[in-house]
Order: C-alpha cells, then structure tokens, then sequence
C-alpha cells in the first residue's frame, strides 16, 4: 500500500497496533494489558520453566488437534456438499447456523458433556475451526469448471488423477488464496 | 493388416437426454489424413456426436469405430481441443500444455521437452511460464492446441476452437490449421456454426439438421483445396459452396 507516495513495509498496520499496545500498556489502562515489550521480556525469563513448557505443549495439542479434525473431517463433507445436492441440501442448513452462531455460548454446554478436559477442548478448537473450511471447500468445488474435468477425462485420468489434480487442486487453491 | 480408409466411422448412435433426443440413428464416416466438419444450426447435436467419439458422452445406443476398433471411453488415439479452452488457471502454459502426458506418467523432463516443441510450433515461444490469465483468447487456444498436439493422438477433435477468438485471429487460425491437416498427417473433426470456416477448412462437410437430428448432406468442396490461402476465399467454388450451404440451413434457422 501506498500513502502520499511512500510504499508501507509489509505488517505496517501490525507494527502500528504494536505500538497502540505498548502505550495503551504502559497508561496502566488495565491490569490485563500489560505493554507489549514486557510480555517479550517475561517471555525470555519462563520460556524454559516447566510450567510453560508444559502449558505450551497442551495449547499446541489442543491448536493441532483441532485442526486436523477440521480438516479430516471438514475437506471430505465440503467436497462431498459441493458434488451432491442431496448431502448439500442436508448440511447447508447446519453448517450456516454453526458459521453464525456465537460458539462461545456452547462452551458450557461442551464442558457438561465432555469434561473439563484435553477432549472437550479439541472439541471446541474443531468447532470453531470446521464450518470455514467446510463452506470454503463446498464453494471451491462448486466453482470448478465442467470442462476442466472433461479435460482431464479426454487424456485419459483415472479418476483419482481427475480427482487429484483437478477437483482437489482447484479447492486447495481456493482455501490458499482465500487465507492470503 | 488391412489399412483402414476411415480414421473414425460412427454408426446409428442414439442419444436422449431424459425426454429430448438429441441424436436419432447417427450414422457417418471420417476419412484418415482429412479434416471433416460438422455443421449446423446450434441443437442439431453436433457438439454431442463430438463428445460421443471423445468417450466424454455414453449414447443409448450405436457404435464408435477409431481404427476399426469399437471405443466405449477415451483414450490416446484422440485428443480434444475445447470451446472454452479448458486451461487450469493455476498451472503454467508449459505444464498445460504437458498435462495430457503428465496424465500419461511421462516423466516430467521428458514431457517438457515435448510441450517445448510444440509451444514452438503453434507461436508461443517465450510464454512457457506465464499463465493463462496473461494470456490473450487467441493464445489460450494456442496453448490448448499445443496440449492436444503434444499427446501425438492420430485422431483431434476440436469443439468450436475459434468460436472464442476475435474475428482476425479466426482468420489466422484457419490458415494455420489448413497448414496443420496437411502436415499433421492427422484426421481432424472440425464442430464448427460457421458456415465459411467449414467450407474454408474442410475436406468434407457434414450438415447436420436439427429436429430429429440427422446428416443432411455431406459436402465435399474440392476444386480449390491447392490453392494458397488468400486464393481461397475468393474461389468461385468456395463461394458458391458457402451459398449453397447456405440456402438449404436457413429455413431451419429461426
């Protein structure tokens, strides 16, 4: 981006937010905002201690676990949604009113049910993370070009190619170019 | 082994899709080394019959002969050149253009030579990297050609290649692909709308009419096939055959 003609360095609004932290830290606006520079500094006392060793280690367990559920299970159901009307009509209907709902208010809910512990939390890391992927895979399957897979079925491939390369590619490009 | 004097024949093919018949008892010859093409008003089928020889549609009924052997599906004796290009935008020319042999297992350096001939040959020299949407219509079809040349299939099946070019680069393309059949050495089955461009590129012309569709007449201009490109259109026999052909497709035209 430009302004009056300067290029911005890349992460400029990043930098700027940085430096609204750090003053909003150090005005003693609240006990939960410490400035900025004293979290890096905190960070370089404990970050061999155990106790955040271990912390980090059940927030990563908990992030990846999430994550791989989404996908394992989100990427199938948003491909099969965008190739069958039928699975689509039934999983279009729950997959906007979870996009919208407010997740957070499930949480109790999740802890009744599941427990305090790592499964409910990878649980709620899943929910929050499946219907995006759900829905931006649906689409990118959705958008793909009849002709593209007539084309990959004219030189011949199988339909694990056509699938690889064309049905699988396309989507992947999109959930690429979508987080960019 | 006897060689066969036909490159494609297709016999009494039926397609319906759900209650409307879009072929009824097709049945038609293509001979080797020529380039035929099927005309005709849009819903005659010809679009379809195409696509029945590409092994991309299954007809209800009737046979397709390639080489005298009954296909069923696609395969490497034919290559498709698409309407719409049917480019994957994320892939560069080199890699679409190699993509019916990366299909095929060739091995990737391999098939990049190949692809590197043959964008070459059809004018894109210098463009292997770009991509698809840097490129102008008329160079997009460039590259779908050069997919379709670099299978090395005896048989090309083009489906309105130069309905998506402007008119110049038409012309272009129509002199270019005159050069091809005689080069190539290939049978070519040309779906075309129009008119001039069938008679200016065809060794035969199928007219195809719709309703129940049939082949109404088979055309097969002759006299100024030698002659060099300019000379063509103003060929009497070119012309005269461009208004025949006319007189009997307007009354199907609505």
């Amino acid at each position: 981006m430009r302004i009056f003609g300067f290029k911005l360095p890349n992460m400029t609004s990043l930098i700027l937010w940085g430096l609204l932290w750090e003053v909003l830290g150090r005005l003693e606006v609240s006990f939960f905002l410490p400035p900025l520079s004293s979290i890096f500094t905190t960070l370089l006392d404990i970050y061999d201690s155990k106790a955040f060793i271990r912390a980090l280690n059940e927030t990563a367990i908990a992030f990846f676990g999430g994550l791989f559920y989404a996908l394992v299970i989100g990427i199938p159901l948003g491909i099969f949604m965008g190739k069958n009307r039928f699975i689509d009509e039934l999983f279009l209907p729950w997959v906007n009113m979870f996009m919208s709902a407010p997740l957070t208010a499930l949480v109790p809910v999740l802890m009744v049910l599941f427990g305090f512990g790592l499964k409910s939390i990878i649980i709620v890391t899943t929910l929050f993370a499946i219907w995006i992927i759900i829905l931006n895979t649906r689409a990118g399957v959705k958008q793909i070009n009849r002709s593209l897979v007539d084309m990959a079925n004219s030189f011949g491939a199988s339909p694990i190619d056509a699938f690889v390369k064309i049905i699988f590619g396309q989507p992947c490009q999109k959930l690429l170019v979508e987080s960019e | 082994m006897s060689e066969a004097v036909n490159a494609v024949s297709v016999k009494g093919i039926y397609k319906n899709y759900g209650d409307v018949e879009a072929l009824r008892d097709m049945s038609l010859d293509f001979p080797k080394g020529q380039l035929t093409s099927l005309l005709g008003p849009s819903g005659c089928g010809k679009t379809t019959l195409l696509k029945i020889i590409a092994g991309l549609l299954i007809p209800n009924q009737g046979e397709v002969y390639v080489n005298d052997q009954i296909v069923t599906e696609p395969g490497p004796d034919r290559a498709f050149v698409f309407q719409d290009f049917a480019l994957m935008p994320w892939a560069s020319v080199i890699r679409n253009v190699a993509f019916g042999l990366e299909l095929r297992k060739v091995a990737k350096s391999e098939r990049e030579d190949i692809a590197r001939k043959y964008i070459k040959q059809v004018g894109l020299d210098g463009f292997e990297n770009s991509f698809p949407h840097e490129l102008s219509g008329g160079m997009r079809q460039r590259v779908g050609l050069a997919r379709a040349l670099s299978v090395d299939s005896p048989v090309l099946l083009m489906d309105e290649p130069f309905s998506a070019v402007d008119e110049q680069t038409r012309r272009k393309f129509q002199e270019e692909l005159l050069q091809l059949v005689k080069n190539e050495n290939k049978t070519f089955i040309f779906v075309t709308h129009s008119i001039e461009e069938a008679v200016y590129v065809s060794d035969q012309v199928a007219i195809l009419l719709p309703r129940p569709s049939r082949v109404s007449e088979i055309i097969k201009p002759s006299g100024f096939k030698n002659k060099d490109v300019d000379s063509i259109r103003k060929d009497s026999e070119y012309l005269d055959t461009v208004e025949k052909i006319w007189k009997s497709l307007r009354s199907y035209v609505e």
